[in-house]
C-alpha cells in the first residue's frame, strides 16, 4: 500500500500526464496528502445520480442475459445536481452516484475504494464494489444506501470515499483494465456478464 | 433571428445560451462551440447593433439601387429599399455572429462549424443567411485563421448551396442585399474582434494555453488546469481529428470519448473557477 508521499509523488507524476503515475483530476491538494500521515485520499462526491425504477420492471433477475435485461434508460432515472444543491437519501433507499474525481491508474497500480467512517456511523453506505484494477481510467461508481433511521442530506463536492493505492508485485505483466464501466463521467448502470456456470447451474 | 435560437433568450434568459442541435448530436460536445454563434445574437441585440446599422445600411440600398436602376423599372418602389435593408441587416446579423464564435473559440468554431453545416442545408439557400460559401469566405478573408494549416485548403468550396428561384425583383433584392453584407463584412469582423477583446480577453482561445491538455487527452485524462472553454474545445477538437475520427481502442466512437474528456474538462474548469472566487 502507499503511503502518504508516494501517494503524492505518484499523483504529481500523473497529472503531469506520465505514464507511471496516477491522475486524479480535480486535483486533490497535494501537500495537504504529504502532510496527512493518511495512507489514502480522501474523494468527493459527483453531481450526477442514478436511481432505479421500481415501476418499470417486477424484479431484475440475475440469470437474464444481456438480450433479456431492460435497458438502463427504461430501468433508471438519471439525476443531475449542480453544485449548491443537494440530493436527500431517504432511509432504505439506494442511489448510484460517481465520485467528482476522474483517476486513470497506470498498469502498475491498483486500489480499493471504502467509505469516510463519519458517514457509516450515521447509516450512509459508500460503497459495495470497491476493487480498482490496474489501467482503470474514469469515475468510480458509489453504491449508497441510507440504512440509517433518519433522511441524509448528500451535496455534490462533499467528501464521500477514500481510494487505497497498492503497488503490483510483478509489475512487468501490464495488466490492463479492460471493463465496460472505465473511460465514464456519470454512473452507468451496466449489463450483467453472461455466466456460464450459472446458466447450466440454473438448469431445472 | 437564426432558427437555432430560442426567442426568449435575451429578455428572459439573460445568462442563457441556447443552441437547438439535431437529436443524433446531443451528446457530442464538440459541438458547442457553435454556441459562441448563438452568443452574437445576444451581443447584437443588446448592443443594438441592428439600429446602429440601419442608416448606413438604408443608404447603401440607395446607393446600390442608384447605380443598378437600368436593370429593374421598380427600383425606386419603397418596399424593394426596405426589403433590401431587412435581408441585408439580417444577413449582417449572421456574420457577426459567425464572427463572435470565430474570435472567441477560434479552430474549434470552424471545425464544429464545418461538422454541422458541410456540405449544405440540404435544401434552397435561405435568403436571410448570406450563401454558406460566402460565410466561409468571411471568415477566411476576415477570421485571423490560417485555415490551410488546420486542413481546409479551400474552405468555400466544402460548401454548397442551392441558389433560390425568384422573380427578376425578388433577385434584384437579394443581389442587394448580397453586395451590402459583402461590403461591410470586414467591418463586421472587426467590431466583434473589438467586443470580445474588450470584454473577454483572457477567455479566448490560446493555441499555447491547451497544448497540456491535448497531452492529457491523449493519455485518457481530462484537463488538469483548464483556462478557459475555448481552449477545451480545441483541445478536444485537435484530439479528434489526430486521432483521425475513427474509434478509440475500447471500440467506442472517438466522438464520444472526446466527449466525455471535454465534458469532465469543463466540470474541472467549473470547479476550478468556484474555489478560486
Amino acid at each position: 500500500m502507499l503511503d502518504c508521499m508516494s501517494l503524492a509523488l505518484k499523483i504529481e507524476a500523473g497529472n503531469a500526464g506520465r505514464d507511471e503515475g496516477l491522475s486524479i483530476i480535480p486535483e486533490p491538494d497535494i501537500s495537504q496528502i504529504k502532510n496527512s500521515g493518511d495512507a489514502s485520499v480522501t474523494l468527493r462526491l459527483g453531481r450526477w445520480f442514478i436511481s432505479l425504477r421500481q415501476s418499470s420492471h417486477p424484479s431484475f433477475d440475475v440469470k437474464a442475459s444481456a438480450n433479456e435485461a431492460i435497458s438502463e434508460a427504461r430501468a433508471a432515472k438519471h439525476y443531475f445536481v449542480p453544485f449548491g444543491k443537494e440530493f436527500i437519501l431517504h432511509p432504505g433507499r439506494f442511489v448510484l452516484a460517481s465520485t467528482l474525481e476522474w483517476l486513470s491508474f497506470p498498469a502498475t497500480l491498483g486500489g480499493y475504494v471504502g467509505g469516510k467512517s463519519t458517514w457509516a456511523r450515521r447509516g450512509l453506505i459508500i460503497e459495495t464494489a470497491a476493487g480498482i484494477h490496474p489501467g482503470f481510467n474514469g469515475y468510480l461508481t458509489l453504491e449508497l444506501a441510507n440504512v440509517g433511521e433518519v433522511p441524509i442530506i448528500i451535496r455534490p463536492g462533499m467528501k464521500i470515499a477514500q481510494v487505497f493505492v497498492h503497488e503490483l508485485l510483478a509489475p512487468e505483466h501490464k495488466l490492463r483494465s479492460t471493463g465496460q464501466l472505465k473511460g465514464r463521467r456519470r454512473p452507468y448502470l451496466g449489463t450483467i456478464q453472461a455466466d456460464r456456470i450459472l446458466e447450466k447451474l440454473s438448469v431445472s | 433571428m437564426s432558427p437555432l435560437t430560442y426567442a426568449l433568450n435575451v429578455s428572459v434568459l439573460p445568462n442563457y445560451v441556447l443552441l437547438g442541435m439535431p437529436a443524433t448530436e446531443s451528446s457530442n460536445a464538440l459541438i458547442l462551440p457553435l454556441t459562441g454563434h448563438e452568443l452574437g445574437h445576444s451581443v447584437w441585440t443588446n448592443e443594438n447593433l441592428e439600429n446602429r446599422w440601419a442608416a448606413p445600411v438604408q443608404k447603401k440600398v440607395y446607393e446600390y439601387i442608384k447605380k443598378e436602376k437600368s436593370s429593374a423599372k421598380s427600383t425606386t418602389d419603397f418596399l424593394i429599399v426596405d426589403e433590401i435593408s431587412k435581408i441585408a441587416l439580417a444577413q449582417m446579423e449572421e456574420v457577426f455572429c459567425d464572427a463572435i464564435g470565430l474570435i472567441i473559440f477560434g479552430e474549434s468554431f470552424v471545425h464544429a462549424f464545418h461538422y454541422l453545416l458541410a456540405p449544405g442545408w440540404g435544401g434552397e439557400r435561405p435568403l436571410y443567411y448570406p450563401a454558406l460559401p460566402t460565410r466561409a469566405k468571411f471568415m477566411v478573408d476576415h477570421g485571423g485563421i490560417d485555415f490551410s494549416a488546420i486542413g481546409y485548403a479551400n474552405f468555400p468550396l466544402e460548401f454548397m448551396e442551392r441558389q433560390p428561384r425568384l422573380s427578376s425583383d425578388q433577385n434584384l433584392i437579394l443581389n442587394a442585399a448580397d453586395f451590402i453584407t459583402d461590403s461591410v463584412a470586414g467591418e463586421l469582423y472587426k467590431e466583434a474582434t473589438k467586443k470580445v477583446l474588450n470584454d473577454i480577453p483572457d477567455l479566448i482561445s490560446d493555441n499555447n494555453a491547451n497544448n497540456e491538455i491535448i497531452h492529457l487527452f491523449k493519455k485518457g485524462i481530462p484537463a488538469r488546469r483548464p483556462r478557459s472553454l475555448p481552449d477545451i474545445l480545441n483541445a478536444g477538437w485537435q484530439y479528434v481529428l489526430e486521432e483521425g475520427k475513427t474509434y478509440e481502442a475500447d471500440g467506442r466512437p472517438i466522438f464520444e470519448w472526446a466527449s466525455e474528456l471535454v465534458l469532465k474538462s469543463i466540470e474541472v474548469l467549473e470547479f476550478r473557477r468556484r474555489l478560486d472566487a
